[in-house]
């Protein structure tokens, strides 16, 4: 308790503005807004809050003036691009962390184009040479930045690359990323194989063999194909696989077999696909055998007579 | 957080191939210009960052995401090392890379002469422009600098940026080549 009445002590003299004019005004004026702005709602939370956030940054970048710490412009400018691309609008947060550095920079510099009386001038003949290579190399490291959000746009738009090995690259690297990622492309694999269930759940055995006979059997898979196809979730790597039918390496017309090729980015040049072979079988509870038993049945439980227990990955394992 | 991907090969390669060519370029300038140490160092840390500066910004107003081929082109060759698509299609990327490295050598050297002009025009303070207490009257010179800048070009300087960045493209180049082979 002694403690913590010491801290607040601390606090208390640290914090109490020994003029007007000063930072700790600033903070704690921000600190109300931020109190005010959380008691206030909705439009007027927000222009509250506002204030709360200018306040917070002449604060921060008055201390630092104060300490003269190095770092300050880009503490300020941390916090301005906080306050624009985080508070004000919530979907821009990329453009602030690009924009920081320089941002930084530039408020670093901007000292020099003022004379003691707050008058616009040309900085001095010394400074002009450090403040282009400073706003120079804060203009690469934003450029750094952009690339890292773009490589990380591509991911997300085609996350199967994500599965595959990096060794290779020379621009980026994976860090801490202990989970094996599997191609995106097994869930293709999933919905044709709950699309064929779909499809099958109402026939009796006999139905289903008829379904599989040879000349029609093609197109009925084609339209299996062709529905999960619909079912995908949407993303720019659709495109990219290619669906195929495959004959059954031995020549059964109760098992059929799906193949989807990986036609984007790889990093060996062999092809990459998974291929999923599904076995049709009567199932024990709703096959022809046991056809009263079937329809007392139909209304409680689907047949089941896909049984996909066989996948290949090929290509990713490198 | 699914993954995290990190561009940091592309970092410490930038780094190492800008200090390098800083480093050459910087000689290059003192031999050939007559600057001093520090100056031509100060010059070429600016004519570099600044040219890779507009490098980064050509290839981030490439239309990448309206060109699916080019997309794929650029994951394939900044995931993997390779290039997307049939060996026809790729060995028209090899053509098209080479052609644009000739281009691009060329824009550099514009940008880095350029650059270097409008540098001395901003940091050149001469005496008559020190003695000029007006500070209206010394902006004016200095628009007036960096207009004559753009306009004017002296081929001694157009020689020693060639020969500079020449040099510096092919240490880049090499070294490049050698990280290639040794993987």
């Amino acid at each position: 308790m002694k403690n913590f009445t010491n801290i607040w002590l601390i606090i208390e003299k640290r914090m109490r503005p020994p003029c007007a004019y000063c930072w700790q005004t600033m903070i704690l004026l921000s600190l109300f807004s931020a109190f005010m702005s959380w008691l206030a709602t909705n439009a007027v939370s927000q222009f509250i809050s506002s204030w709360g956030w200018i306040f917070l940054i002449i604060g921060v970048s008055w201390i630092a003036k104060e300490n003269s710490w190095s770092f300050g412009p880009w503490l300020t400018g941390g916090l301005i691009c906080l306050f624009i691309f985080w508070d004000l609008t919530d979907n821009l947060e990329e453009v602030g962390w690009v924009i920081w550095p320089t941002l930084s920079a530039m408020l670093a510099s901007s000292a020099a184009f003022f004379d003691q009386k707050f008058n616009f001038r040309p900085p001095p003949g010394a400074d002009r040479q450090k403040i282009v290579i400073l706003i120079g190399s804060q203009l690469i490291i934003s450029c750094w930045l952009q690339f890292f959000f773009l490589t990380q746009g591509w991911v997300e738009n085609y996350p199967t690359i994500l599965a595959d090995s990096f060794q290779r690259s020379a621009f980026v690297t994976r860090v801490n990323f202990p989970v094996k990622t599997l191609p995106r492309g097994l869930i293709i694999l999933d919905l044709i194989e709950a699309e064929l269930n779909k499809r099958l759940q109402n026939k009796s055995w006999t139905e289903v063999q008829e379904w599989l006979r040879e000349p029609g059997k093609k197109e009925q898979l084609d339209a299996v194909i062709e529905e999960a196809r619909k079912n995908l979730p949407p993303s720019p790597e659709n495109k990219l696989w290619q669906i195929q039918q495959k004959q059954p390496p031995f020549q059964s017309e109760e098992s059929v077999v799906f193949r989807i090729v990986w036609e984007g980015p790889r990093s060996g040049s062999e092809r990459y696909y998974i291929e999923r072979t599904c076995q049709l079988s009567p199932d024990p509870l709703n096959s022809d055998i046991t056809e009263e038993i079937t329809e007392e049945l139909t209304e409680t439980r689907e047949a089941k007579y896909v049984n996909c227990d066989q996948t290949i990955i090929k290509g990713w394992d490198s | 957080m699914p993954s995290l991907i990190l561009p940091l090969p592309t970092i410490l390669v930038q780094s190492v191939l800008l200090l390098l060519a800083i480093a050459l370029e910087g000689f290059v300038l003192h031999k050939q210009l007559n600057l001093t140490r520090k100056t031509s160092i100060e010059y070429s840390i600016s004519i570099n960052l600044y040219s890779t500066f507009i490098g980064w910004l050509v290839f981030f107003l490439l239309p990448i995401s309206e060109n699916n081929f080019l997309e794929l082109n650029f994951i394939s060759f900044i995931y993997f090392n390779n290039f997307h698509g049939s060996p026809g299609e790729v060995w028209s990327v090899y053509q098209t890379i080479f052609l644009s490295c000739v281009i691009f050598f060329f824009l550099i050297c514009l940008i880095e002469l350029k650059l270097l002009d409008l540098l001395e025009a901003l940091i050149q303070t001469s005496e008559e422009h020190e003695s000029d207490p007006e500070a209206t009257g010394r902006s004016v010179i200095l628009k007036k600098r960096i207009t004559v800048a753009f306009l004017k070009t002296e081929p001694s300087k157009v020689s020693a940026i060639i020969i500079a960045n020449g040099l510096s493209y092919t240490l880049v180049l090499a070294i490049l080549f050698i990280l290639q082979i040794t993987e």
